[in-house]
């Protein structure tokens, strides 16, 4: 196991390195000048070059991304050029919002997707499984903000059950609180919920077809033992592979829901540091994104072990 | 994106004309019916915020929606009314010396900051030079450097501002960002974090930002204009989709959202819990906007044709809803340096292909035109790529990210695009900057040394006339030298529930909520 760790630390350090590196070099290349957005339209050219020179954007790009490698590896991760924060406080300051939103999506997309999948392939081909079907495919095929928008027109404007948009803080009042993310969790878990229920569907089909579950039920085991035990633990495998996969998407999903959601998260931190061209802040998100992608990859990779005893890691 | 700037009392009331006087009474009048009403103290005023704010540091403020709340939390040294006029605030008289080198505020008295500092002459001198000195980079140096050779503290309650020449654009901008007057204790003590927790003497209080998610204010029990305001607290919610911000208001959820889309607005008419208040006179224009140092835009007869091919009624018809007014130069009318009898470049095709024809391109030619990847923006550039199909103008649109629209003008990689400005309350802040050939916004190249000389005299003059009469002159010239080609005086709408009262434009688009209360 800590060769693995190993090993999946230097991969991890590499794709930092290598991340960090491209958006120094595309910094130049692509995007524009961050001084001048900093300083907008009224600000006269001496002020421009001043503020460029402070900031070290003056000099080359390879040398500007030494010098931030340098303050990294003493634990310095700079200040935001737009807010003069740092770095490190505005990002632990937006992550429990992204966290909550990430987890509270996953947990509803695989509990429901188990039990639509499960719902479907128990009685494959009956009107609940083309139901099941036909919902899971238009959830799949509508992008999210569309999804959001509906939800938002629907429950808010319509029904007035639910809050258009915003956060409240959760100690100031927990019912508001989940109230505010019901909405937020729906649009970023259905098209994992519904990838997922596809997914389940046609591995429990697979399962129920086998041999060893048909020697189950001709021991005469229980239908719920047989479902529940033979044939659910050997299909959520691949369900687990899927959700190492899509934590990265996760995270995609995350930006657009908490723009049109106004969730505080480090989604919009991103987005807008990206537009503002504040590099420090954007470096610093691509480190804590990297390394919470391969943790958690890491996590199923472990917990995939747990549920099939033949994986083994050496 | 868009800045704005002021004009001065003095000057309104020695020389201003029938036509400002005009606009100001037709902007005056529904204020005052309203305000016939007693106005309700307490409740909580929510708006619909535009995102981006990075700092609420008034001297670092570069952010439109930055300055809603920094006009709320601080005073500026002087302030402008409804008509956009220069009228006392923190300084409640001023006089200019005879050789105009010289202007002398008297300051109000018993003004408090929040953090309980006294607000005077020295706190006055310690912002400017706080906006003066290059160290601060403060990108409001620029309209304050070139006049202000120092200022200095006659007595406690009297500040003296020495120029390095006569300067009558001096006191718009002191109504605006370069004139916030932040408390120096707070600003001190706080060092970079004064822009996380601003510190003034405005009529709201700073209680908290939650950044990207809420700024709540409450009401300044000190506050030294009496009986104002008369909310209790006013929360900017951040609402980046305009979708969900108009949603927000017919649920209740907000009060106010500001920034709505034309297109909307027939639709929010017919809610009968909301007002639509539209803003007159138009505070923003849109141009088109090219290099005239380089080629092929060095050549005014081109530029002359494609600004008569464009249909500026059928941009207003088409994108615009039939909201706005198309724009003859860089002057919204209703001000009181627009000229009543200008006409502008005007839309005529036959003429359009003879000047084309006498540019050299009798069968037409293609160019590049950059364009900010926004929908607005895409359907502008296509239909004014139809219109200048007919005289056989081919635009090749290649489409930028907005955030580095300006960045890439300024470094020269964009020549041909468009663009758009807010009016300020002096016009020297748009004209100069924009048209001078030392303006610091001259992304044009466009040096017209008669243009300079008109800019740079109607700066010197304090008396509204002659200055008046220099600045149609400008306008002329400048619109004929064709720099821009100027296509809309555009709308700009609020959208709010029925019981906000006392809802006021400023012709800078920002709502100052000191005089607005809620209906209980």
């Amino acid at each position: 196991v800590w060769v693995l760790i190993l090993r999946r630390v230097a991969a991890m350090a590499f794709s930092i390195l290598f991340l960090t590196a491209l958006i120094f070099a595309l910094m130049q290349a692509v995007f524009g000048d961050p001084v001048v957005i900093m300083l907008g339209r009224d600000a006269d050219a001496d002020t421009v070059a001043r503020l460029r020179r402070d900031l070290g954007l003056d000099r080359p790009v390879h040398v500007q991304y030494a010098d931030w490698l340098g303050r990294l590896a003493h634990g310095d991760w700079g200040r935001s050029f737009r807010t003069g924060q740092p770095v490190l406080g505005a990002i632990a300051a937006r992550l429990p919002v992204s966290l909550e939103l990430a987890f509270l999506s996953l947990f509803v997309a695989v509990v429901l997707a188990l039990a639509l999948g499960i719902l479907a392939a128990v009685r494959p081909r009956s009107a609940v499984d083309a139901g099941i079907s036909v919902l899971t495919a238009f959830g799949t095929a509508m992008p999210n903000f569309w999804i959001a928008i509906l939800l938002i027109l629907l429950f808010a404007l319509h029904l007035r059950v639910l809050p258009s948009s915003g956060s409240v803080p959760l100690l100031d009042d927990p019912w508001g609180h989940l109230r505010a993310m019901v909405l937020p969790t729906v649009t970023l878990s259905i098209a994992y919920l519904c990838n997922l229920a596809r997914l389940v569907r046609a591995k429990m089909l697979e399962a129920l077809a086998t041999d060893y579950v048909r020697t189950a039920r001709a021991k005469g085991l229980r239908e719920s033992r047989v479902l529940w035990v033979h044939a659910l633990r050997n299909s959520v495998l691949p369900v687990l592979s899927i959700l190492a996969v899509s934590m990265s998407r996760l995270f995609g999903g995350a930006v657009v829901t908490e723009t049109i959601f106004a969730l505080p998260g480090v989604g919009i931190l991103l987005v807008d540091s990206i537009l503002g061209r504040d590099f420090p802040v954007v470096q610093g998100i691509i480190i804590v994104v990297t390394v919470g992608v391969f943790a958690t990859n890491f996590l199923i990779e472990i917990a995939y072990a747990v549920v099939d005893p033949r994986v083994r890691y050496q | 994106m868009n800045r704005t700037r002021r004009s001065s009392r003095i000057r309104a009331a020695r020389g201003l004309g029938a036509l400002g006087l005009t606009a100001l009474l037709a902007l005056a009048l529904p204020a005052v019916s309203v305000e016939a009403q007693t106005p309700a103290r307490g409740g909580t005023l929510r708006i619909g915020w535009i995102p981006a704010a990075k700092t609420l540091d008034p001297h670092y403020s570069v952010e439109f929606s930055e300055r809603y709340v920094c006009y709320l939390v601080f005073n500026t040294l002087v302030g402008l009314d409804r008509g956009f006029n220069v009228v006392p605030e923190l300084a409640r008289a001023w006089q200019v010396s005879q050789d105009g080198k010289r202007v002398t505020f008297q300051l109000q008295r018993g003004v408090k900051f929040h953090d309980g500092t006294d607000f005077n002459a020295e706190a006055v001198k310690w912002n400017m030079e706080r906006i003066l000195d290059p160290q601060n980079k403060s990108p409001q140096r620029a309209p304050l450097e070139p006049a202000i050779a120092a200022v200095t503290v006659a007595d406690p309650h009297t500040v003296v501002f020495e120029l390095k020449k006569p300067f009558a654009p001096l006191l718009a901008a002191l109504a605006e960002r370069p004139g916030f007057i932040v408390s120096p204790a707070a600003a001190k003590q706080l060092g970079q974090e004064f822009g996380q927790r601003p510190v003034g003497t405005g009529p709201f209080r700073f209680v908290e930002w939650v950044r990207d998610s809420q700024v709540t204010l409450e009401r300044f029990a000190d506050y030294w204009e009496k009986g104002k305001p008369h909310l209790d607290r006013v929360i900017y919610r951040v609402v980046p989709d305009p979708t969900v911000r108009l949603t927000m208001v017919r649920t209740g959820e907000v009060d106010i959202a500001t920034d709505v889309d034309a297109k909307d607005i027939p639709g929010l008419r017919g809610d009968a819990n909301l007002v639509v208040s539209e803003m007159k006179p138009a505070a923003r224009w849109t141009a088109l906007q090219w290099r005239v140092d380089e080629p092929p835009f060095n050549n005014k007869a081109l530029r002359q044709a494609i600004a008569l091919a464009i249909d500026r009624n059928e941009i207003r018809d088409v994108l615009l809803r039939g909201f706005g007014e198309p724009a003859r130069g860089p002057v919204s009318p209703g001000l009181w340096w627009s000229d009543p009898a200008f006409r502008g470049i005007g839309h005529d095709l036959d003429a359009a292909r003879k000047k084309l024809a006498e540019a050299g391109y009798p069968n037409g030619f293609r160019a590049r035109f950059v364009v900010e990847n926004t929908p607005q923006w895409i359907r502008q550039t296509e239909l004014l790529q139809a219109q200048l199909q007919k005289i056989n103008v081919g635009l090749d649109i290649e489409p930028v990210n907005p955030a580095d629209a300006y960045s890439r003008i300024v470094a020269k990689k964009t020549n041909w695009t468009h663009t758009r400005w807010a009016q300020r309350a002096d016009p020297n802040g748009l004209l100069y900057i924009l048209f001078h050939s030392k303006g610091h916004a001259n992304t044009t190249g466009y040096s017209n040394p008669k243009v300079d000389e008109i800019l740079d005299q109607a700066a010197a003059i304090y008396e509204v006339q002659r200055r008046r009469d220099l600045y149609y002159t400008a306008e002329r010239t400048i619109t004929e030298d064709v720099p821009y080609v100027f296509l809309n005086y555009t709308a700009e709408f609020a959208v709010m529930n029925r019981k906000v009262q006392n809802w006021g434009w400023v012709p800078d688009l920002i709502p100052r909520f000191r005089d607005l209360w809620l209906e209980k």
